[in-house]
């Protein structure tokens, strides 16, 4: 007990007797005037005085010594504590009854009054508390506070309050006086056998009186080494059950009235609800952060563009915005061991997730909260890591750091976990339920924003992919415009050539007596327009010019087609007579109709054509013009044109038609024209025709020029008159001009096989034409010479034309004109052209190469040529006399 | 072909039986002529016979007269066509082979010197 309280008890006594020594002072100093029983009042006054002063105990002292002092100094015998009258006696005993009552009833009142005080006090202790819980705010350390004003008002040395950790099994002293240093905050206390394990399970204010005697728990302030007497603890309530308990301890026996009891318990209860509250804003914080980290991660997604580096910024976000002390995000790799691969992390890691080596296989290492959710798909809490056991591989790692609470959210991409979103809170139990749902909800945006961000970067690759292709598609267009205009181009030269290739034989070059000149101007399409040439053993040549109605391919084709029916007639009718008469042309020309009649009938189509042939011999022509445009026949020695014209139908219109032919004579130096109506009927601007008298005029002018001029000039003129480079139709001719002179004497032939055991025959065939030879007959020199040159020509032939094949032909045409012998041989196989051998060796230091050498010393020209029918030719002439 | 050898001394003497010799037969003219190259190093063709010979024929008796020099020795002609001659001429063969008119003349021309 304080000594002040001591001193004012003992105080509260002196004044009793001094009281009571005052009052008989006075009444005996005034004795005279005096009587007993005013004297007995005095002292009534006194004890009634004492007791509203100091209290029933006073009170009493001071009643006996009244009640001594008035029989020692008022009642007869005066001066002596004996009583003669018994009528004293019952005046004592009455005045001691109603001093001691008077004193008590008084004392009490007092007494009643202080309690009063003091109930009021500790009401007006827990309002003054309520309404600092009230105001304060989660930082502030009420429970530190609560501790100091439970001592200060119930009197105690020692107060606590003790948290209860999760996982139910201990007490942290939260707060509290009177301990020694360093264990507020740190002491942990086992719930099992401890106070305030006790009072948690008892659910009510737990007192002990005395510790040396307490047997139900051990006191909380022996198990942290102090020495208490009495004990007092409650139980600190929350709507989620119990934080912990409050205590109050003491070194003295004492007991607890029930106000204290009662303050005590009210004290816990706004605990409590301080904590509770704490607790709810606490929660209500860390939800806004968490929006607003959510609001933020979302935020990012929307600007983010690669996967790594928006995680980063997530756990970034995650980290300072809600305010964790660590995150990060793994991807839960598909390898053996099941590794989960750290992505991004944010917060406080000091190398932790280096340690760790966290897995998602169900091991050791897979049963935390990371690989446990991403194994289950669900989210999973660790909500004290100090305890949790499934931590216990990483606990002390995650200790050293700060970890208190983790929480880790699956991360899933259509319901397969990619990963994990793993938290890590400072404070133990961080995440409340609805924290949970906000950062599951945050989970699932990133696993969308994953989604998205793969998707955009499969779309942007795709876009690039796009891009590229729409380049590459851009440019193919470009290339395939090109093309089509290079094919389109190509198709009109393709056209061309397969006119010139099918449809436009070549001229022959070397008809005796004839020169011979063919054109062709292609319009834009191809068209059915054709001339072909046949050669014939007795010199004469067979000239067809020909019109397919129609253009493009089909009239092309059917040109074609026209032409291989006269080569069929022709062979048709030549087969079996090799060295009778000719067929005349109006039979080939009748022969070939009736092949292709029906065919021209059926695809109503028809041919008008102009089938002449030309015998320099007999200097006659036959013409079959089939509705063509007949022929113009300049005369040189009367400088006439004339236009012939046969008058049969054109082929395909009738069938069973004869054809009819017309011969005429020809002089040297006549020129004759065949031609197409692309010719005559040319259209200038005003649509007029270009007609026959233009065309007559064309020949005429070119009189006693080449054959090749007079086509040119015919090409001018029909060009010139329509005003294009164009034609409309087909512009095509063919001049023969006759010359005098060049007809050969005699002609033989000899067909050779491509085998060296015939250069014998080649030989003898020459021999032979030399000792038959019109006029002067060759000396044995020249046809040693020709004999020789012949012998090389056909070996060079086998060796180099033919590659040794001994199964080729090569045909040897001889000539002799007045002055010169004139050989040719013609051969298909490897062109070779003799300008390109080298000179040989002349000084024996080589055996070969001297063939080609020995043909140009042996005769008198060498040329060699590929004919209109694309045989080789080598041509050798002797020129006589030299 | 059927060469007729002849031995004049240390001279063999060949005479050619064919009248032509081209493309079509030199191939075996050089097969046949072989042995003789190989046995003797003194060689007269006797061409007689021969009113032909192409460029292959002038190469085939190149070939021959290479051999034989190459062993030290020579080869001579003789009674060659003026057809044949004119086709050595023309390739300036006539300087490159000593042309003798007649077997004897070619036997003896291995006797004087030079």
């Amino acid at each position: 007990m304080p000594a002040a309280s001591l001193r004012d008890r003992a105080a509260g006594y002196f004044l009793a007797i001094l009281g009571v020594a005052a009052a008989t002072a006075i009444c005996v100093a005034l004795r005279p005037h005096v009587n007993p029983i005013t004297a007995a009042l005095a002292y009534l006054l006194v004890v009634l005085f004492t007791a509203m002063a100091r209290g029933s105990g006073p009170a009493l002292v001071a009643s006996v010594l009244a009640m001594l002092c008035f029989n020692f100094y008022f009642l007869p015998p005066i001066g002596t504590l004996t009583i003669a009258d018994p009528e004293n006696w019952i005046a004592l005993a009455a005045f001691f009854t109603t001093a001691v009552t008077t004193g008590q009833l008084s004392g009490r009142v007092k007494q009643r009054a202080a309690d009063t005080r003091r109930l009021a006090r500790l009401q007006a202790v827990l309002a003054d508390l309520g309404e600092r819980a009230l105001r304060s705010d989660p930082s502030a350390d009420i429970q530190g506070e609560v501790a100091r004003l439970v001592a200060t008002t119930l009197d105690v040395e020692y107060t606590n309050v003790a948290e209860l950790l999760p996982g139910g099994t201990e007490f942290l002293l939260r707060a509290g006086v009177g301990w020694k240093e360093g264990q507020v905050g740190k002491a942990i206390i086992a719930v099992q056998g401890s106070q305030p394990g006790f009072t948690l399970r008892s659910e009510r204010v737990v007192i002990g009186k005395d510790a040396a005697i307490e047997g139900r728990f051990l006191p909380m302030a022996r198990m942290l080494g102090e020495s208490v007497a009495s004990t007092i603890s409650v139980v600190i309530s929350t709507q989620r059950g119990p934080y912990g308990t409050l205590g109050a301890h003491t070194r003295r026996r004492r007991a607890f009235t029930t106000d204290e009891l009662n303050f005590l318990q009210s004290v816990a209860s706004v605990l409590g609800a301080t904590i509770e509250r704490y607790r709810g804003e606490d929660r209500l914080r860390r939800l806004n952060r968490a929006y607003r980290a959510l609001s933020n991660c979302n935020q990012l997604l929307i600007r983010a563009d690669d996967e790594p580096s928006w995680l980063r910024q997530v756990c970034q976000v995650i980290v300072e915005t809600a305010g964790y002390r660590m995150c990060w995000v793994g991807y839960a790799e598909r390898d053996e061991s099941k590794t989960v691969r750290p992505l991004a992390q944010a917060g406080f890691d000091e190398g932790y997730l280096d340690k760790v080596k966290i897995t998602w296989g169900d091991t050791e290492r897979g049963r935390g909260p990371t690989g446990t959710c991403i194994r289950t798909r669900a989210t999973s809490i660790s909500r004290n890591i100090a305890t949790d056991p499934r931590l216990a591989p990483w606990r002390e790692e995650a200790r050293k750091r700060g970890y208190g609470s983790s929480i880790a959210l699956p991360l899933l991409v259509e319901s397969e976990s990619i990963g994990a979103l793993t938290i890590y809170a400072g404070e133990s139990d961080a995440f409340g339920d609805d924290e949970v749902s906000l950062l599951t909800e945050l989970s699932g945006d990133l696993a969308y924003g994953i989604t998205t961000l793969r998707t955009r970067a499969d779309r942007a690759r795709a876009q690039e992919d796009l891009r590229a292709l729409n380049a590459d598609l851009e440019q193919r267009v470009v290339a395939r415009t090109a093309e089509l205009h290079a094919a389109r181009e190509r198709e009109v030269e393709t056209g061309v050539r397969i006119q010139n290739m099918l449809l436009l034989d070549k001229p022959p070059l070397d008809v005796p007596g004839l020169h011979v000149a063919a054109l062709t101007i292609p319009s834009q399409q191809i068209d059915g327009d054709f001339y072909d040439f046949y050669r014939h053993e007795d010199q004469s040549l067979d000239v067809i010019v020909a019109d397919v109605m129609g253009k493009g391919i089909p009239a092309a084709l059917l040109g074609a087609a026209t032409k291989g029916h006269f080569i069929e007639a022709l062979c048709h009718l030549m087969g079996g007579s090799r060295d009778g008469p000719l067929p005349q042309p109006r039979e080939i020309v009748t022969q070939a109709h009736a092949e292709m009649v029906r065919h021209l009938i059926d695809l109503e189509a028809f041919v008008t054509l102009c089938y002449v042939r030309f015998d320099p011999r007999s200097r006659s022509l036959t013409l079959v013009d089939c509705g063509h445009t007949g022929l113009v026949h300049w005369h040189a020695a009367t400088r006439t044109c004339e236009v012939l014209h046969g008058d049969n139908l054109p082929l395909g219109i009738h069938e069973g038609e004869i054809y009819d032919q017309l011969s005429v004579s020809f002089e040297a130096n006549d020129t004759l024209l065949l031609f197409s109506d692309g010719v005559t009927e040319a259209r200038d601007r005003q649509g007029e025709i270009f007609g026959y008298d233009r065309l007559a005029q064309c020949v005429r002018a070119s009189s006693g020029r080449e054959p090749r001029e007079l086509v040119e000039a015919v090409r001018e003129a029909a060009l010139g008159f329509a005003g294009s480079r164009v034609p409309r139709d087909d512009l095509t001719c063919v001049a023969i001009r006759v010359v005098e002179g060049e007809l050969p004497l005699a002609r033989w032939a000899i067909e050779l096989r491509s085998d060296l055991r015939d250069l014998a025959r080649a030989r003898r065939f020459v021999r032979d034409v030399c000792a038959g030879l019109p006029g002067a007959p060759l000396d044995d020199a020249a046809v040693g010479k020709l004999e020789l040159a012949v012998t090389e020509a056909c070996s060079n032939i086998v060796k180099y034309a033919y590659h040794g094949r001994d199964d080729q032909w090569i045909r040897v045409e001889v000539e002799a004109y007045p002055d010169t012998v004139s050989l040719c041989l013609r051969y298909l196989g490897e062109p070779f052209d003799p300008s390109k051998v080298p000179q040989p060796a002349l000084d024996g230091s080589r055996d070969s190469g001297f063939g080609m050498y020995l043909i140009t010393k042996s005769v008198d020209d060498v040329r060699y040529f590929r004919d209109e029918r694309g045989w080789n030719c080598v041509a050798l002439v002797h020129r006589r006399g030299e | 072909m059927e060469l007729v050898v002849e031995k004049m001394g240390d001279v063999a003497v060949v005479g050619l039986p064919v009248e032509e010799l081209d493309a079509s037969n030199t191939a075996e003219f050089k097969r046949d002529v072989a042995p003789v190259l190989e046995q003797d190093a003194r060689v007269v063709f006797d061409l007689g016979k021969l009113r032909f010979v192409d460029s292959s024929g002038l190469g085939a008796f190149l070939s021959c007269l290479r051999r034989v020099n190459a062993r030290g020795g020579d080869v001579k002609l003789c009674r060659m066509s003026k057809q044949v001659r004119t086709v050595f001429e023309l390739v300036r063969m006539h300087r490159i082979f000593d042309i003798q008119e007649t077997r004897e003349a070619a036997v003896a021309a291995f006797s004087r010197p030079g």
